[in-house]
């Protein structure tokens, strides 16, 4: 027990190094989430059949960015966007490196949960808009985010969540963090008590990220009693 | 004035072709309360979504102050529009809203800023007190006082109803009733109501159109007013229905 304290000790500024760099590109790729991946759903669900906007090509286009993503095995996915990755950033390895990739991720997965979050607000809503006069952007403001706003903060919830779990092979471009600190130590060096602590740790970090997410949707949500 | 002229909408469900409204012709007088009453799928929610262009005609002209919607673009389509108010059989209230935000949000759509307006229009459906509250906690009769408060925000020279008393029992009918009487007395705005209750029709309107499979059979005057008669409150009205 002691040495295992003590390891623990001695591993210590590594280990706040690596849940720095897990904070980081979570951070990043929530941020993409939420500045590219909403108006993404949120054209989706303009532009379907049927639609506010409805588009043909758009819709497709749109669909086919998130599908697309969405099936790319991950670890290939990080592989194949290297160059891109190294046209746009200068480099293919780091940190912000690995950031990259999975804030595409994280802008595909949020676009389909937004749309489908917007999917269950009531035609009535729209509805209401139309015969308010309310302009295009009004009703995606007024109305849409509005109504949906407690799925939209637990879709966000769910996106966080899988970009820890994301985030942990990113070890493969440089980008550190808990996960690849976990592998390094305990698959690589079998010092498999230093592994489970980091398991200990995400899965506590998943779950302060989870509580966080269903609170604040509790709150903001009005409709129910 | 609200003229149709040859008025017909169809709609395609699943490769069948529906005729909601069969070339209709009428007009409504301004100030008129107008009543639309027929059976289920015969076009009478088809006929008012016309009046404020939520759906277009595909053939024939409907006419609102000698205005044809068809003819103008879409910002000037919701300029229009928001001059008419309209009120739905669900309420169609934003459940994430206060009741005086769900009031206030015709204003705030045209960045007006006038909270004693609302404070009025919450006073004269007599729903001021629960300013506050958001419409999970409400009744039906109070949720639709909150919706005509939401109607009557912007001053509407015609007042669109659709099944406005369906949702309701038959109390909360009865006082919607009077409320929309009390409209028409207060802001003298053309009231168009779309019923499958004949009472409320007939305790209110002037006249009323008869659609059956988006045919207009016909437009009949009604005797009203002397048969509604006034009841101090719920139980006076009980002791005089049943005594
Ligand atoms: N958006 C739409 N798409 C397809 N069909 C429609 C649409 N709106 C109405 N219809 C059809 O047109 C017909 C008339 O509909 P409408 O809603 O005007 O009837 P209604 O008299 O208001 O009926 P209800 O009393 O049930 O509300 C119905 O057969 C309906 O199914
Ligand atoms: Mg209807």
């Amino acid at each position: 027990m002691n040495t295992y304290l003590e390891r623990l000790r001695y591993y210590q500024p590594e280990i706040s190094k690596a849940f720095l760099e897990t904070g980081n590109m979570l951070f990043f790729a929530t941020l993409a989430a939420v500045v590219i991946g909403l108006p993404l759903g949120t054209l989706i669900f303009l532009t379907r059949k049927n639609g506010v906007m409805e588009n043909k090509f758009f819709s497709f286009f749109f669909n086919g960015y998130v599908n697309v993503i969405r099936s790319f095995p991950f670890l290939l996915f990080v592989v194949a966007l290297i160059p891109f990755t190294r046209f746009v950033l200068g480099t293919s390895f780091g940190t912000a490196a690995a950031s990259f990739p999975l804030a595409f991720i994280a802008v595909a997965i949020y676009a389909r949960l937004v749309e489908q979050t917007l999917l269950e607000v009531p035609d009535e809503v729209i509805e209401l808009a139309y015969s308010l006069g309310a302009s295009k952007k009004q009703l995606v403001f007024h109305f849409l985010y509005g109504e949906a706003r407690s799925g939209l903060v637990l879709s966000l919830t769910s996106v966080i969540i899988s970009m820890v779990s994301y985030s942990t092979i990113m070890g493969v471009v440089g980008g550190g963090g808990i996960g690849d600190f976990a592998i390094r130590y305990g698959y690589q060096r079998y010092e498999s008590d230093v592994m489970y602590t980091m398991i200990v740790f995400m899965i506590l970090l998943v779950m302060l990220v989870q509580l966080c997410g269903t609170l604040i949707a509790r709150k903001m949500d009005k409709r129910k009693k | 004035m609200i003229a149709f002229e040859k008025v017909s909408k169809k709609f395609k469900q699943k490769n069948v072709e529906i005729r909601a409204l069969n070339e209709v012709t009428l007009t409504i007088d301004t100030q008129e309360v107008f009543g639309v009453v027929g059976e289920s799928g015969s076009g009478k929610s088809t006929f008012l979504r016309l009046i404020n262009h939520l759906e277009s005609p595909d053939s024939g002209e409907v006419f609102v102050d000698g205005v044809n919607f068809s003819l103008l673009n879409t910002k000037e389509q919701r300029k229009k529009r928001q001059k008419m108010g309209m009120i739905f059989q669900q309420f169609n209230l934003l459940g994430n809203k206060t009741v005086k935000e769900n009031v206030d949000l015709p204003l705030k759509l045209q960045r007006r800023n006038e909270p004693d307006k609302i404070e009025q229009m919450l006073q004269f459906v007599k729903m001021a007190e629960k300013a506050d509250q958001y419409p999970s906690s409400l009744s039906g009769g109070e949720k639709q006082r909150v919706a005509i408060a939401r109607a009557l925000a912007m001053g509407p020279e015609i007042l669109l109803c659709d099944e406005p008393t369906s949702a309701l029992d038959d109390q909360h009918t009865y006082e919607m009733i009077q409320l929309l009487a009390e409209i028409h007395h207060t802001f003298a705005a053309t009231i168009i109501i779309v019923s499958h209750e004949l009472e409320v029709i007939k305790a209110l309107c002037n006249r009323t159109a008869i659609l059956e499979k988006g045919k207009l059979l016909a437009v009949t005057s009604i005797k009203n007013d002397e048969n509604f008669t006034h009841y101090e409150n719920y139980y006076e009205r009980v002791k005089e229905i049943l005594g």
